[in-house]
């Protein structure tokens, strides 16, 4: 674990063992077979496996062990992806090459209808792509203007800002304000995505039994946030080296601060 | 009125103490450390701030109870019957059982061994806090409106006691067993069950269904 994160309340022991055992019942739960209580693997089993993975994945993001977080992450990724879940896609965003794969897996199994908010992570795992967006993803991304206000994820982040986010990734000013040059732009795109992180850290740090056992969906190492960061620096590394700076610059407090400046070194150390 | 099975994870007892339960019941802590229950200030303390502390802030101090921190005296007992979270972003609704997050609680984050209690509560399907025969369906959204980050435990809050008419069986998990099971990609299994044969009344028994006579 980061030094830095010592003084936050954490208990690695626990973190450590609720990872390890996360990592097991995923697998139980990936390969349901006639010896368990449950005779066949449904739909809901493979989502219960992805969902351990990504708990899996968070812990050693706070752990400071990232290859193995990348890797949980992509093994939460497919399976969610399995599960004909787009949200998988925004967690395959730690892996390129499994991102291509997944994006290619999900649009063939969904051929005939994407509904607009499977559509809104179909279009920010592509963003990441050079040549996005083409003129039926332009218009794709065009559709989901309307409802800019429909909140998603565990955060409940506007799906604004990830259309934001997604235009920025790929350097499209045209929808932000502040089209000052790609430094404030960013700040502008992650300020709603860091702004929610906060007041969840903030809440979650009021309430000592569940944060320091990590006992709450949210996590501290929120996948969500911080697979945004990863699509927001993905086609342009110089973001990496300033994202720090702007981590630095917003108004929130200390310890959210600490996570995050924290997290995202690891993140960029490590790739 | 329905009769809604859960479990109930306890850490850190012994299998004498587990066998005692299944004939003494479930008991809240507040009633382990003020023993006799002072029965006049049980209406009062079953409240919605009580139960909000309960589930947000158990382990703080609470100014209420000369400082002491909430769990010591709280007269709710946390349980679970699992919880189906809905996931508006992507159109699904996705599922966490009942025994897994029991069994975190009970082995007290895989620390040591647990005891699973296999139970039922009475619900009305409405809040009915202050009703102590009644338990709280913390994980309804539709009965608690309100944003809860702990929602995904599933809970069911029952009060003061869970008696043991209500208890069916308890389950040891041996931590070294569990730890062997998902190692070797099973579930986990109970080292021991512990059928409570002389005081549980199924709820079978108790349901809106009348046989004629024959």
């Amino acid at each position: 674990m980061r030094p830095e994160f010592e003084n936050l309340g954490f208990n690695r022991e626990l973190i450590s063992r609720d990872c390890e055992v996360c990592l097991k019942l995923a697998h139980c739960y990936e390969n349901f077979n006639n010896s368990n209580e449950i005779e066949s693997v449904t739909r809901d089993h493979i989502i219960v496996a992805a969902t351990y993975f990504r708990r899996a994945a968070a812990h050693s993001l706070i752990l400071d062990e990232v290859p193995n977080a990348f890797s949980y992450f992509e093994k939460a990724a497919s399976l969610y992806v399995d599960a004909n879940m787009a949200y998988g896609l925004l967690l395959a965003s730690f892996s390129p090459q499994v991102l291509s794969e997944l994006i290619l897996v999900f649009l063939t199994n969904n051929r005939n209808h994407i509904d607009h908010r499977n559509t809104m992570y179909v279009a920010l795992a592509q963003s990441v792509n050079r040549d996005f967006p083409t003129d039926r993803e332009s218009h794709i991304l065009e559709s989901l203007q309307p409802y800019r206000s429909f909140p998603m994820g565990i955060l409940s982040i506007p799906l604004g800002a990830h259309l934001d986010l997604a235009a920025a990734s790929q350097g499209d000013y045209s929808t932000i304000a502040a089209s000052q040059g790609d430094y404030s732009t960013m700040i502008e795109v992650l300020s709603p995505i860091f702004n929610a992180y906060n007041i969840a850290v903030q809440t979650a740090k009021r309430d000592i039994f569940h944060w320091q056992r990590m006992a709450f969906p949210f996590h501290p190492a929120e996948p969500d946030i911080f697979s945004l960061v990863q699509l927001a620096t993905a086609r342009d590394s110089k973001r990496r080296s300033y994202m720090r700076e702007i981590t630095d610059s917003f108004h929130i407090a200390d310890d959210t601060r600490t996570l995050l400046s924290g997290i995202i070194d690891s993140m960029y150390g490590s790739t | 009125m329905l009769m809604q099975k859960v479990i109930k994870g306890i850490s850190g007892i012994s299998s004498d103490e587990a066998d005692h339960i299944l004939s003494s019941g479930i008991i809240c802590n507040w009633w382990r450390e003020v023993n006799p229950l002072p029965n006049d200030q049980v209406p009062l303390r079953l409240n919605e701030r009580n139960l909000i502390w309960h589930q947000n802030r158990y382990e703080e101090p609470d100014p209420l109870q000369e400082d002491l921190p909430f769990c010591r005296r709280t007269p709710f007992i946390s349980t679970t019957a699992g919880v189906v979270e809905r996931d508006i972003a992507s159109h699904t609704n996705t599922m966490t059982p009942a025994k897994d997050i029991a069994l975190r609680f009970a082995t007290n984050f895989w620390k040591q061994d647990g005891f699973l209690f296999f139970c039922y509560l009475f619900v009305l399907n409405k809040k009915s806090i202050g009703h102590r025969a009644f338990a709280e369906e913390i994980r309804e959204l539709n009965i608690y409106t309100g944003f809860s980050p702990y929602q995904p435990e599933g809970e069911i809050t029952a009060k003061i006691i869970i008696p043991p008419e209500q208890i069916e069986r308890y389950e040891f998990y041996s931590l070294n067993s569990v730890q062997n099971d998902i190692s070797s990609g099973r579930l986990p299994r109970p080292s021991k069950k512990v059928p409570n044969i002389e005081y549980f009344l199924p709820p079978e028994n108790y349901h809106n269904i009348k046989e004629f006579l024959s």
